[in-house]
């Protein structure tokens, strides 16, 4: 037996094929799905890309952000009262006196300042500096008193300079603190 | 129309007149199912239609065949494909298989064999396809394709004689 002309024999050819404008009209359709279904994936891809660049946009600050961000705190700074952006420096009676970090003189009950040098260390905001002269207890105190954002501090007079004014104990005393600051305890 | 769209139609037009045919036949041999084949062979040739520019010219056939001799032709049998459409005793059946007395005896050995059997024999003993031919069209090994074909021709054989000796 030829395995091969029995085959084709028993096969047979089957009902009539279907019409060729079938055919074509099928891999026309075909076609413009794949057309389709291209530019969804592109517009797809286009619009993942998209959301990735904005998402990776948003984590990461430009030079141009910073200097934005320094306005503003800068604005900020300038817009709030002083009172409100400081607690109240700790008073007691071995410090009866005190900045809070706006620059704002706060005293323990019973002080009376008799003379103030505003800002003789001549410190930028948020920086702030204060020679006061003031009574407490029946005496007499020399003060320096500087603040900033970081650190707060006071320079005390050891008694009344016999050999200087306030205004020059005020003066030495700015430069010293400008020295040493951060390691002068107030 | 683009010259380059016409161009296309019209060596398509001209392959699938010239071999759908025989590219229907081989369907069938593999299914069994007439309407089924006519399934098959519309799928392969419109992907081939979508595929033509990247054709390699002369292999169209062989490129349609593939297609077709890898469909999954047991689909019919999954429960999802058992649906009957149309109302029972109402609706006459969409599909209608060939009289019983038309079918051989040969066709029907052939369709009761596994369906890697099926194609081996359909690949290798009616289209004359090699051995490696042959692997290379199911994507499996070249003695695999040599068991299977052994394999078939066995059962073949067997079914034959069986049907033989109940016809006498």
């Amino acid at each position: 037996m030829n395995l091969a002309e029995e085959l084709d024999r028993a096969i047979g050819n089957g009902p009539t094929n279907r019409p060729l404008t079938q055919r074509l009209a099928a891999g026309r359709r075909a076609l413009r799905r794949r057309a389709a279904a291209q530019v969804l994936a592109a517009v797809c891809v286009l619009a993942v890309g998209g959301v990735i660049l904005s998402t990776t946009m948003d984590g990461i600050t430009t030079s141009g952000d910073i200097a934005s961000e320094a306005a503003q705190s800068s604005d900020l700074y300038e817009t709030i009262p002083p009172q409100d952006r400081r607690t109240e420096p700790k008073l007691s009676r071995q410090a009866p006196i005190g900045l809070d970090l706006a620059g704002n003189l706060v005293v323990l009950e019973g002080v009376l300042v008799t003379r103030t040098i505003q800002n003789p260390m001549n410190l930028t905001p948020p920086g702030y500096s204060m020679g006061v002269m003031f009574q407490f207890e029946q005496e007499t105190f020399w003060r320096l008193l500087h603040v900033d954002a970081t650190s707060e501090g006071a320079v005390f007079a050891e008694g009344l300079p016999r050999d200087q004014t306030f205004d020059e104990w005020v003066s030495g005393a700015s430069e010293w603190a400008l020295k040493n600051r951060g390691s002068v305890g107030g | 129309m683009t010259r380059q769209r016409r161009r296309r139609e019209a060596a398509y037009t001209e392959f699938v007149l010239a071999r759908q045919t025989h590219l229907r036949r081989i369907a069938y041999a593999v299914c069994g199912d007439w309407h089924r084949a006519e399934d098959i062979l519309q799928t392969a040739l419109v992907k081939a239609y979508v595929a033509w520019p990247r054709i390699e010219p002369g292999r169209e056939e062989a490129y349609v065949r593939q297609i077709i001799i890898r469909a999954n032709i047991d689909e019919h049998r999954r429960p999802w494909r058992r649906e009957r459409p149309g109302l029972p005793r109402i609706d006459p059946p969409a599909r209608t298989e060939l009289p019983l007395e038309e079918r051989s005896a040969l066709l029907d050995a052939l369709h009761g064999l596994p369906v890697m059997q099926r194609k081996v024999v359909v690949l290798r003993h009616w289209l004359g396809l090699s051995v490696e031919e042959t692997a290379a069209e199911l994507g499996i090994a070249t003695g695999t394709v040599k068991s299977h074909s052994s394999r078939a021709l066995v059962a073949l054989r067997s079914s034959l004689d069986r049907s033989a000796q109940a016809e006498h």
